[in-house]
């Protein structure tokens, strides 16, 4: 299945220059065009946690380090901890009380190995670990807090005696705010003019000679690999790094965000989540506009000689469309990006540049001849299945090229030459440009008109395995 | 202590050493990262397990675009937009990968500020002094820089490729782990050498290498390989394999030597003082018995005709409050707590107005007060 979902035989070229499958792609209705995970922009919708699905807001879950204040992993094996519960009586004559502790279920780990008492509520305030040099790390911060505060200061002196004493725009440019919010809460100010500057003093560490040697029984003993954690393990707690099993925490859930996605260049959402369900508010997909292409038929590829190739167009809108193919042109392939110019309100701001265009360096390694003129497919119809009527005019349909047609799907006749000089067991690598129909119901202001119908074109590269 | 924290600066400042095997990333002022992850991604379902081995440029950006999303959405969950950024890397890191990776953060993820922090000067933030010799022991090689009153010696810098995979590679070569998948023998080998090996005594070291047993003999350990087939590492493999680090190569150059070397082309009067305050920084130095090791070799050294007139007789070496593999990013952590990372960021706006990248100051403002 895996390999299947990585063939590329059929990839779609973005707007950006890279390569994708059509489900990794989106659709710009604005700028009607493709856009691809490197050519939107990612922001954060909300926290949520991926257990017990708690929304938190985004203060919140910065407050919580972005974890779940409820939900614990095993340090083990990393899936959820069950909370487990048992009666004890604590004297003969009280009643018995329950108590609680935390079990994998996955590894058997409990709460116990790590000796951290049971209990008595299911919520729990299991221990958080503290780091064991917070107080250190923390010295250092003020220290160098300090310091580099007081060349500031020492800086502004001597600027001073240039500009005389208004030196705001020194504490603009430094975020010296906090200086002046700390002398409004009326803590001691540090004195402006540098003098009595006092920096927090530190001890600067103290380097060893006696180093910790091995100790004696680090080579007899027995090693019991059950015993040692994996630096997985260890690091899932940076702070703490236990080497022994024994010693590993639970580790509070690491919480998750969903994204809504918007087109960098107009600054339309191309995807918005919904608040607190899975569903989406806006969910432009390429998959839902791009007629979708298959191939269904493929000749035996022979080097120099023209076979035939059928591809299945399958289209997913709910209005019908019409195609139009053309060779791929590889000179002018890295022009013409941007398909349309944005006005009116699809204006949001100034129209962006993608961040850097990716120039595509695309190699064909043979020839096609694509169908001519126009080829309508109908619109999806969920009934259509129990329904023989097709209401796409098919007068037109040239039988050379029109293979078979059914409901929204048609197959059309494509020949293929691979080149002379191909070697066997080589993907022959073959583009063309596929122009569909886009009806454009989005109400543009410059443009009140009813919806008009653009005609988009996507590069579509097929990578055809030859091995026969 | 309540107080200060709540006129801290109200963008919030992401510290990331990516590192050739592991990535360490976290927030400024914090204490520890929030993850250490292997420095890998993927690309259109192929993954990239080497972001610093990408040959051409497009793929460099792509991986690395790739890679700060994960780390910002998946990690960090806040979005990279009008964040600081600080990166904290070896000076010896390649010019292409910081560029690309400024342009990936200025542009593509549209940061507010970003400065690049020598790892090798960052460290000694973690122990409030301004002069050490730094060796960092990572996974590809081993550097040494020393640094003096907060400035890089930078003639004075040494590399070698004597580190983890160095390590592993013994490990490959001298246990057989069968016909796997080049990254699964990888993994494993790594397993190894983090939960069964360790560094042994210079003496042990010495017998072991003539072929002869040395008592107490070092246990052998049974280890399973994906849970179907069981090797026996021998006790011998388990205590060598990390003696690759101290072996001289035909310079007569080890990470022994690299340290004597460079105290040798000091300035006299900070050779005492290079010896008194040696760094280990890197998740290799934090094998068992390394830093012993490390001392009875250099100790051992001194006794050549070469060095025996530097005048040291001692070693000492610094202990930071913090695991070994995270030093340099507590270090960087440390600097962006302070007004001097507003200092020496490089903005958004100066990126997109000169297109360039600036190196370290050199004259970065001292951290003693005289
Ligand atoms: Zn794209
Ligand atoms: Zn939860
Ligand atoms: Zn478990
Ligand atoms: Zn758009």
């Amino acid at each position: 299945m895996a390999s299947y979902m990585f063939q590329k035989t059929i990839t779609s070229i973005c707007t950006c220059g890279l390569q994708k499958l059509l489900p990794d792609l989106f659709f710009c209705r604005h700028c009607i065009t493709l856009r691809c995970d490197f050519c939107v922009s990612h922001e954060i919708d909300t926290t949520y946690c991926p257990h017990c699905f708690e929304n938190l807001s985004s203060t919140e879950a910065k407050h919580k380090k972005n974890r779940c204040a409820s939900c614990l992993e095993c340090p083990r094996c990393f899936n959820t901890l069950s909370t487990r519960s048992y009666s004890r009586t604590p004297e003969p004559k009280k009643p018995p009380q329950k108590m609680y502790y935390l079990l994998c279920l996955f590894c058997n780990w409990r709460s116990h190995e790590p000796n951290i008492p049971d209990q008595p509520t299911s919520s729990g305030n299991w221990p958080v670990n503290k780091n064991p040099d917070d107080g250190r790390i923390l010295d250092l911060i003020n220290y160098y807090k300090s310091v580099t505060l007081k060349e500031v200061f020492d800086k502004q002196k001597r600027n001073t005696k240039h500009y005389g004493r208004n030196y705001m725009h020194f504490l603009e440019k430094f975020g010296l705010n906090a200086m002046m919010a700390r002398k409004k809460v009326g803590f001691p100010n540090f004195h402006t003019d540098g003098t009595g500057f006092s920096t927090s003093e530190i001890n600067p560490a103290e380097a060893i000679e006696n180093v910790p040697e091995l100790s004696a029984n680090t080579f007899e003993d027995i090693l019991d690999l059950k015993q040692i954690s994996t630096l997985e393990q260890r690091f899932a707690t940076p702070e703490l790094q236990a080497e022994n099993t024994d010693d590993l925490f639970p580790i509070r859930k690491h919480l998750r965000v969903k994204h809504s996605l918007r087109c960098r260049v107009c600054e339309h959402n191309v995807v918005k989540p919904e608040y607190n369900a899975v569903k989406f508010k806006i969910k432009h997909l390429a998959y839902y506009y791009v007629p979708e292409i298959k191939i269904i038929k493929c000749e035996p590829l022979l080097a120099g000689k023209w076979s035939s190739l059928v591809l299945k167009l399958c289209n997913p809108s709910q209005a019908s469309t019409a195609v139009r193919f053309e060779k791929l042109d590889l000179n002018a392939i890295n022009i013409i990006r941007e398909p349309r110019q944005l006005e009116g309100e699809d204006l949001i701001s100034t129209p962006k540049q993608l961040p850097e265009p990716i120039p595509i360096v695309l190699e064909l390694q043979g020839d096609i001849i694509v169908p001519e003129g126009e080829i309508k497919i109908a619109a999806r119809d969920d009934t259509a299945e129990y329904d023989d009527t097709n209401e796409v005019n098919t007068d037109n349909d040239d039988p050379k090229y029109v293979y078979w047609r059914k409901g929204n799907k048609v197959a059309l006749k494509f020949e293929v030459k691979p080149n002379e000089n191909i070697k066997k067991n080589e993907n022959v690598q073959l583009g063309f440009v596929m122009h569909f129909m886009y009806s454009d119901t989005m109400l543009h202001v410059i443009n009140p008109k009813q919806p008009q119908t653009v005609l988009v074109p996507i590069k579509i590269v097929l990578n055809l395995p030859n091995s026969f | 202590m309540k107080i200060e924290s709540d006129f801290l600066p109200e963008k919030q400042c992401i510290v990331i050493d990516i590192g050739t095997k592991y990535t360490k990333f976290g927030f400024a002022t914090e204490h520890s990262p929030r993850c250490i992850i292997p420095t890998c991604c993927e690309i259109d379902g192929t993954s990239i397990p080497d972001i610093y081995k990408c040959k051409d440029e497009q793929t460099l950006m792509l991986a690395l675009t790739n890679f700060i999303h994960m780390l910002f959405y998946k990690y960090a969950l806040v979005a990279p937009k009008d964040k600081k950024v600080i990166i904290v890397e070896s000076l010896l890191s390649p010019t292409i990968f910081k560029e690309i990776l400024a342009k990936v953060l200025f542009i593509t993820y549209e940061v507010t500020s970003l400065c690049f922090v020598p790892s090798h000067c960052a460290s000694l933030f973690t122990l409030g002094i301004s002069t050490g010799l730094v060796l960092d022991v990572g996974y590809k090689e081993v550097i040494l820089i020393p640094v003096c009153e907060g400035v890089p010696i930078l003639r004075l810098w040494q590399a070698m490729p004597l580190a983890g995979q160095a390590v592993e590679n013994q490990i490959k070569t001298r246990i057989d782990i069968g016909q796997l998948s080049d990254e699964s023998i990888d993994s494993i080998a790594e397993d190894i050498k983090a939960r069964c090996c360790f560094v042994t005594t210079l003496k042990r070291s010495k017998i072991l290498a003539t072929g002869q047993s040395v008592e107490p003999k070092t246990s052998d350990v049974e280890y399973h390989i994906n849970g179907e087939r069981s090797i026996t590492i021998s006790g011998d493999i388990r205590e060598t394999v990390h003696d690759v680090l101290f072996e001289e190569n035909i310079d007569e150059m080890s990470i022994t030597t690299m340290i004597l070397e460079t105290i040798i082309n000091s300035n006299v009067d900070i050779r005492l003082k290079l010896a008194e305050n040696i760094v280990l920084i890197g998740g290799t130095v934090m094998a068992k018995g390394f830093m012993s090791r490390l001392k009875e070799e250099l100790v051992e050294k001194l006794k050549c005709s070469k060095y025996n007139n530097l005048k040291i007789t001692k070693f000492k070496f610094h202990v930071a409050p913090a695991y070994e593999n995270y030093i340099a990013w507590l270090g960087g952590s440390i600097f962006g707590s302070t007004n001097n990372l507003n200092i020496v960021s490089q903005t958004r706006e100066n990126y997109i107005n000169e297109n360039y990248v600036p190196d370290w100051p050199t004259t970065f403002t001292r951290q003693k007060t005289e």
